[in-house]
């Protein structure tokens, strides 16, 4: 299936516009019959990436989020685009799995999850525009 | 979110319901904060009734069990839906918290 079927929500990049984003989300995995267990992982996967990007993407001031999914083949898919300054989250490195709880830093754990949960994680830096495509088999789970 | 904060002898239980997420963390953050500063040092989090968390979540419970552990206190966590415990699991998180599976086991643990 092409990129155009996917359907698309353009917001601005911050807290107050997080709901809407997640509902959107939400409401195509559901439309597209996934399982609970998948719709957590998506719904999960969603939320670590858009905070990522209210909260990181753009330091100088106001910016815009978009988000376009839906089903391609057998999978789930979800790409979000911002203009904001670039950045790779593949790039890096797994947070320390430390067993002792003093060594744990608090957060850098939502592209771990990402990763986890996803079967497919993507970026590209194209156009001034950060491009993050996942996309999820979908297990009937 | 829904937060129910209860006493059980020394023990504050803090019952939470609902989506445990980017947006709640920070009332449940408040919560557990208040629950130290009103010098409780056995803190009981039942999450038997979240049917969401996300690293939002797990980041708020890592601070309030960190916090717990400088003042000499203990934390322990209790009723974790399945896909909720596959998302500590995933982060790791089993293995540095202390999980019991229901209240009752939790209660009795202190």
């Amino acid at each position: 299936m092409a990129a155009e079927l996917l359907a698309r929500l353009d917001l601005p990049a911050d807290m107050d516009h997080l709901t809407a984003l997640m509902d959107f989300v939400t409401a195509q995995a559901q439309a597209a019959g996934l399982g609970p267990q998948d719709l957590y992982r998506v719904d999960l996967a969603a939320e670590e990436i858009l905070t990522n990007i209210i909260k990181y993407a753009y330091p100088d001031g106001p910016g815009r989020v978009a988000v376009a999914c839906g089903m391609k083949g057998p999978s789930f898919v979800m790409e979000f685009s911002d203009q904001g300054v670039p950045f790779d989250p593949l790039s890096a490195g797994d947070p320390p799995l430390s067993e002792d709880i003093e060594e744990r830093p608090v957060g850098g754990l939502g592209i771990h999850l990402v990763r986890q949960v996803m079967d497919q994680v993507t970026y590209q830096r194209q156009d001034q525009t950060n491009l993050l495509k996942v996309a999820k088999a979908v297990t009937g789970g | 979110m829904e937060i129910t904060t209860s006493k059980q002898g020394e023990v504050a239980v803090v019952a939470l319901a609902g989506r445990f997420d980017a947006q709640s963390a920070g009332q449940v953050d408040q919560s557990l904060q208040a629950n130290f500063q009103e010098g409780g040092r056995k803190l009981l989090v039942d999450m038997n009734r979240v049917e969401y968390v996300s690293s939002a979540g797990l980041r708020v419970l890592l601070a309030a069990a960190k916090k717990s552990g400088n003042l000499g206190g203990r934390m322990v966590l209790c009723g974790l839906q399945p896909y909720v415990l596959e998302v500590f699991e995933v982060a790791g998180f089993t293995s540095i918290f202390q999980i019991l599976p229901d209240a009752a086991s939790a209660l009795q643990s202190f």
